[in-house]
C-alpha cells in the first residue's frame, strides 16, 4: 500500500510504502507510526521538504550531532577494528594453542626436517 | 630466535587460502581467485568510509619484475567479483606464466601486511619464508621459475582505501626472503600427519599406512591432484588431471541465468552458496522472490562426484608403486561441497565390485596450506640449525 502526502505550498510530494530498504545496510524497513506522524504533522503544516532535509542531513552526517560523544565513538571504532582484524593485539604473542613460534629445541633432528623438504618441497 | 614472518598461499583455482604466522601469531585469509580492471569513472564513491571493508575493495597496482609494468590497477578478490568485466581463471591455466598469480599473491601478502601496521600508510615488511604450491602437472617443470620471480622486493599500491586521507593511497614494500614450492595434494599430507607447532608427527596411524600405500586426490577448480605416498613419502609416478568443480559451476550459474534470469557475479559467489549448505540454494531474481536452485546444482555435483572417483579408479591401478594402496583420501574444497554425491557415487562402484572407500578429513579444504606452512617452517628450521651445525663446527 502506498500513500502520497502533499505540500501544495512548497510542491513537495512523497509517496510512502509499507517497508523501505535501507540503502546503507539493504536491510528491509517497516515505515514507523511515529514517522509517518511526523510525515503528516509536517505536510500539514507546509514542512515536509525541511523535514526530509533534516533526516537527509542527520542521516548523511551522523557524526556532527554526536560531537560530545567523540571519545566514545574513537574507542567503539577502534574496538570494531580490533574484531575486523579478528586477531588479538599484537605483543600479545600466543593464540589459544599456545607458543606457535618456531623454537630450536625442536625436537625434530636436522635429518628429518631435510627429508621432509625433499620429498615434498622444492 | 628471531622474530620471523611466514607465509603460505594455497593458489587454488577458484580461491586463494592464506596462513600467515607472525611473531607466532597466526592469521587465516581466502580471497576468490577473481582480478577486474580498476576504472575511476565507474568507481562509485560511497556514502561513507566506514561503509566499506577494506577485504572486499581491495584495488591494488603491483610494482614487480614478475609482472610486466602497465601500471594498471586491479580489484582483486571479493571487489572484483562483483565487477562486469571480472576474468576468472580459464581451464588448465599456467598459474607460474599468468600476471593474476602475482597481483592476488602480492596483494593478499599486502593485505596481510596492512592489518599488522593498521596506523601506517607507508609499510615495509618482509616474510621470512614464503611457501606456495603448485598442482602436480606444473610442479616438476615450473617451481623454480616460480621460486624466482617470487624472489625479491615488490611494492604493492592500495587505492582507495577507507579511513585513509587524500589520496587515499597505502603502499606496501614486500621482501621476500625465501620461498619454498610444494606440490597441491602432498602439502595436505603433511598438513594431516603434522603438527602445526611443534612439526612433529601428530598422526602415526596414518604414517603407518602409508607404509601400505595412501592415494590422496585433492579436488580443487581446475584440477585434480592424485598422490600416492609410500612409507611417508610422495611417489612419483602419480599424476594430476585438468579436471575440477570450475565447469561444473559454469554450467550452474549458466542454467540458473537462462531458466531463474538470476546471475551470480563470479564463482566464488556460487561456492559460498554451495558451502552454506541446501538450505540456502535459491536465489532472489527480483526482491522478495525466492526461487530453489538445488534442481541445476544436485545434478552438476553428481556428475562432478562420478568422474573424480572415475579419475580415482584409473590412478589407483595405473600406478604399480601404489597398488596395494590401503587408504584413499579425499581433500579440497570442492571434495567438501561434493562430499555426500561423492559418498554416494562410491556406493555404485561398492556394488560393482571395485569399491573405494573414501576418508573425508577435518579441514579437508585448508590441509594444504597448513601443509604449506609447516614447509615454511621447516625451511626456516633448516637454515637456523644448519648454521648452528656450522658455527659449532667452527
Amino acid at each position: 500500500m502506498f500513500r502520497t502526502y502533499t505540500d501544495y505550498v512548497n510542491k513537495t510530494a512523497l509517496t510512502l510504502p509499507d517497508k523501505f530498504i535501507d540503502v546503507r545496510t539493504g536491510e528491509s524497513i517497516e515505515v514507523l507510526p511515529k514517522v509517518l506522524e511526523q510525515i503528516e504533522y509536517h505536510s500539514n503544516n507546509s514542512t515536509l521538504i525541511h523535514l526530509v532535509l533534516t533526516a537527509l542531513n542527520s542521516y548523511l552526517q551522523p557524526k556532527s550531532i554526536n560531537n560530545g560523544n567523540s571519545l566514545l565513538l574513537e574507542e567503539i571504532r577502534e574496538i570494531k577494528r580490533m574484531m575486523q582484524m579478528g586477531y588479538l593485539p599484537r605483543g600479545n604473542g600466543q593464540i589459544g594453542k599456545g607458543p606457535a613460534q618456531l623454537n630450536e629445541t625442536s625436537n625434530l633432528d636436522l635429518n628429518e626436517v631435510e627429508d621432509v623438504l625433499e620429498a615434498f618441497g622444492g | 630466535m628471531e622474530k620471523q614472518n611466514f607465509l603460505a598461499v594455497d593458489i587454488g583455482n577458484s580461491w586463494y587460502k592464506a596462513l600467515a604466522s607472525d611473531n607466532g601469531i597466526f592469521s587465516e585469509y581466502q580471497l576468490p581467485n577473481a582480478i577486474a580492471l580498476f576504472d575511476g569513472e565507474f568507481y562509485e564513491k560511497p556514502y561513507d568510509d566506514e561503509d566499506i571493508i577494506l577485504e572486499e575493495n581491495l584495488i591494488v597496482e603491483v610494482k614487480s619484475p614478475a609482472v610486466i609494468d602497465k601500471r594498471e590497477i586491479f580489484y582483486i578478490g571479493k571487489g572484483a567479483a562483483r565487477q562486469r568485466d571480472v576474468s576468472l581463471t580459464g581451464f588448465n591455466n599456467q598459474k607460474v606464466d599468468e600476471d593474476r598469480t602475482y597481483l592476488l599473491l602480492f596483494g593478499l601478502a599486502a593485505y596481510h601486511a596492512s592489518l599488522q601496521f593498521p596506523e601506517e600508510t607507508d609499510i615495509n615488511y618482509s616474510i621470512d619464508q614464503l611457501a606456495v604450491s603448485l598442482p602436480t602437472t606444473q610442479y616438476k617443470e615450473r617451481k623454480s621459475r616460480l621460486r624466482d620471480k617470487l624472489a625479491g622486493t615488490h611494492t604493492v599500491i592500495f587505492h582507495k582505501v577507507p579511513g585513509v586521507p587524500e589520496p587515499k593511497e597505502l603502499t606496501v614494500k614486500l621482501e621476500i626472503k625465501e620461498i619454498i614450492v610444494g606440490a597441491e595434494g602432498a602439502c595436505a599430507y603433511l598438513g594431516l600427519t603434522r603438527d602445526q607447532e611443534t612439526l612433529e608427527i601428530k598422526n602415526e596411524e596414518l604414517v603407518k599406512e602409508s607404509q601400505k600405500g595412501i592415494i590422496i586426490g585433492d579436488l580443487g577448480g581446475d584440477s585434480v591432484d592424485f598422490v600416492g605416498i609410500k612409507n611417508n613419502r610422495p611417489v612419483a609416478s602419480v599424476e594430476g588431471e585438468p579436471f575440477g568443480i570450475n565447469q561444473f559451476l559454469d554450467n550452474i550459474i549458466q542454467r540458473v541465468s537462462k531458466k531463474e534470469l538470476f546471475r551470480f557475479d563470479s564463482r566464488a559467489e556460487l561456492e559460498e552458496k554451495l558451502a552454506a549448505g541446501q538450505s540456502e540454494w535459491y536465489v532472489e531474481p527480483f526482491a522478495g522472490v525466492r526461487k530453489d536452485i538445488s534442481k541445476y546444482i544436485i545434478p552438476q555435483l553428481k556428475s562432478m562426484a562420478i568422474k573424480y572417483l572415475e579419475h580415482f579408479d584409473r590412478v589407483r591401478s595405473s600406478s604399480t608403486e601404489i597398488k596395494g594402496a590401503v587408504r584413499y583420501i579425499a581433500v579440497g574444497g570442492a571434495a567438501k561441497l561434493a562430499r555426500k554425491q561423492i559418498q554416494e557415487a562410491a556406493v555404485r562402484w561398492s556394488e560393482r565390485g571395485r569399491p573405494i572407500e573414501l576418508m573425508f578429513p577435518e579441514d579437508m579444504e585448508k590441509l594444504n596450506v597448513q601443509g604449506l606452512m609447516i614447509l615454511a617452517k621447516m625451511n626456516q628450521l633448516k637454515k637456523v640449525q644448519g648454521n648452528h651445525v656450522i658455527s659449532t663446527k667452527g
